[in-house]
């Protein structure tokens, strides 16, 4: 039973050039995209882990502010007021999202919220990601196996089948 | 002879029912594509007519207002939809559609489309173009992949090689009928393209359209070629049809995928936050709270009493607030053209990944060279944001040259009024001209011509081999 799984996959893989560049092709192309999917997590991962502090109210100043507002000392209106507090959420990366992270970077995976801002200016981000790859339809493992694994399957040469 | 086998060709072509379904097939989906896309470049030019009607409305009506106030108020730059984005959509989908022009800021373009859409498709938009290049290619491949291979297998070859066929007549013939179905593929695409713009009435700039026209035909006779060098050096009709479908993959499929992948790992995009932090640093904080502001305000001061050959700014009435916030706009603006410089920079170097890797495949070229034509390509949106920025400076400088002359002793109490609101131009762009599109897209033109003219000359060659290897057996 071993020898015929040998000599079968032998007969697959390696007595013919181009079956083994077309094996190796999808080999090579699915580790850049998982390589790929990995990278893009982390990337998110470290942009939330550096919270951004110039968007931030310092909540030790607001702190320090409500206690002498307590305390009716004579300061401004405007100081610690709830409506000033910002606070960021996050959508951290899914825990299989490096398989399937295509066209990702074009939506925010934070938002800014703060009593002054309304709902539309939640999501407010510079859209800095290039038009050219976004318009691409690049790779990721789930568009090799969904898209390309099929037809690659059925254009394979025929004695591999 | 050749007009007698190029006769027998076409008539088998008119027979193949895959073909014909296959040829069915790309005509209701272009109509399809056609309809949704001019509707589509109707309703973006109308929203965008919309959009800049109301923001006119908003400027002109804000009553009295300060001009720095009316500054951070200011006005949005909307991007044009070009007529030909209906036809081939290009990066539009996936670029900014609008600019705020605010003071102290230089805004990059946001409102993307493909953020509106629920879940991004594994392929591109439907469009003409991408349905001639995916489709139409495909067409041809059921179409030819038999050409020689089958005549090979029923023994016709041999047969035509006995009564005395040349094998120059043979290669014409088969060349010649791929040729006509490219030809006629693309005929029906363009003509199915122009229906609902003359029904619109919408203008189109024939030239571009030609040069679509040209380039489509191009990579689809490149196309047919490969597949008739296929189907001559295959064994079999079986194998030919499969290292043909190998082929419209790679090509159609493989290599754009491939090619975008590749721009972002080797050119990976700005992290978002950093890049804003470090402009926020430099152009603001580096001014408002740094050293740069003395020495900018003392010369524009300088600049301004030469000007005019006074000796202080009250002795022209000059409104010193005004002048320091004209002067961080200088000063800021220094900072814009260096860091939006390197990330447009850094967006060019990914489109230039693409447009080699579109040395591999005729159908990448082609879809460039149509985006370039359409007017939808990264070259027009950067062209567009380069001319929004040039506009909001112009007008932050108006507004901050009004509030220098007339607010006095007001300071940032003076208000304007409607005069001055409606002394801005509104903002106005035209698409690239046609010689800059062209001269950008001199590498895929190259590779239009040399997949066309490489691949006719190897399905000549490797059809006079088939047919003489027939003639000596």
């Amino acid at each position: 039973m071993l020898d015929l799984f040998k000599a079968e996959y032998a007969r697959l893989f390696f007595r013919s050039p181009l079956r083994l560049i077309f094996v190796l092709g999808y080999m090579l192309l699915g580790t850049w995209s998982a390589l790929d999917g990995l990278a893009w997590q982390r990337a998110v991962h470290d942009a939330q882990a550096s919270r951004p502090a110039e968007l931030l109210v310092d909540r030790a100043a607001w702190t320090k502010e409500l206690e002498e507002v307590e305390a009716k000392k004579d300061v401004s209106p405007r100081k610690a007021q709830p409506m000033s507090l910002t606070l960021l959420a996050f959508l951290p990366p899914g825990q299989l999202s490096q398989l399937a992270h295509r066209g990702e970077s074009m939506y925010p995976s934070t938002a800014l919220l703060s009593g002054w801002k309304s709902e539309a200016s939640l999501f407010r981000r510079y859209e800095i990601e290039g038009p050219t790859p976004l318009s691409m339809v690049g790779m990721d493992l789930s568009y090799l196996v969904v898209v390309l694994l099929p037809p690659w399957c059925c254009s394979c040469p025929p004695s591999m089948r | 002879m050749i007009g007698v086998l190029l006769g027998r060709e076409l008539g088998s072509y008119r027979r193949n029912t895959r073909f014909r379904w296959l040829f069915v097939l790309m005509v209701l989906l272009c109509g399809l594509a056609s309809v949704d896309g001019w509707n589509r470049a109707k309703q973006a030019q109308q929203t965008r007519e919309l959009a800049e009607s109301h923001d006119r409305q908003n400027w002109v009506n804000q009553g009295a207002n300060n001009p720095h106030g009316a500054a951070h108020f200011s006005r949005y730059a909307f991007r044009p939809t070009p007529p030909l984005a209906a036809v081939e959509p290009g990066v539009w989908d996936f670029a900014g559609a609008a600019v705020w022009m605010e003071a102290h800021h230089q805004n990059p373009a946001t409102l993307r489309r493909a953020e509106d859409a629920l879940a991004r498709a594994p392929m591109a938009t439907l469009s003409v173009a991408w349905i001639t290049r995916s489709i139409g290619s495909l067409a041809l491949l059921v179409l030819l992949f038999s050409a020689v291979a089958k005549e090979r297998e029923q023994k016709t070859l041999r047969a035509l090689a006995a009564s005395g066929v040349s094998s120059r007549d043979f290669v014409l013939a088969k060349v010649g009928a791929a040729f006509v179905a490219s030809v006629l593929l693309t005929v029906v695409a363009f003509a199915i393209a122009l229906v609902p713009a003359l029904v619109l009435s919408v203008p189109v700039d024939m030239l571009r359209l030609a040069i679509m026209f040209g380039s489509t035909l191009l990579a689809l006779v490149a196309f047919a070629m490969a597949i008739i060098v296929l189907s001559a050096r295959a064994k079999c009709s079986g194998t030919a049809l499969v290292l043909g479908g190998v082929l419209w993959l790679a090509l159609s499929v493989g290599v754009p995928s491939v090619g975008g992948q590749l721009a972002t790992t080797l050119f990976p995009d700005l992290d978002e936050h950093g890049f804003r932090a470090s402009i926020q640093k430099e152009a603001q904080s580096g001014f408002w709270s740094g050293p740069a502001k003395d020495k900018v305000v003392r010369e524009l001061e300088q600049e301004i009493l030469a000007k005019r050959g006074a000796k202080s700014l009250e002795e022209i009435g000059f409104n010193k607030k005004g002048v320091v916030l004209q002067a961080h706009d200088r000063h800021a603006n220094a900072v814009f053209d260096r860091r939006f410089g390197e990330l447009e920079a850094l967006h060019r170097s990914q489109d230039r990944v693409v447009a080699w890797a579109s040395l591999a495949s005729p159908l990448l070229a082609l879809q460039r060279v149509s985006a370039g034509c359409s007017g939808t390509d990264l070259y027009a949106q950067q062209r567009f944001i380069a001319r929004a920025e040039g506009h909001r400076r112009q007008l932050i400088a108006q507004l901050n040259q009004d509030l220098m002359e007339h607010a006095g002793d007001k300071g940032m109490k003076y208000e304007a009024g409607r005069d001055l609101w409606e002394s801005i131009p509104d903002f106005v762009t035209q698409p690239p001209p046609l010689q800059e599109v062209l001269n950008n897209y001199l590498v895929e033109l190259g590779v239009l011509l040399a997949w066309a003219g490489l691949a006719s000359w190897l399905a000549f060659q490797s059809a006079s081999v088939a047919m003489r290897m027939e003639e000596r057996a």
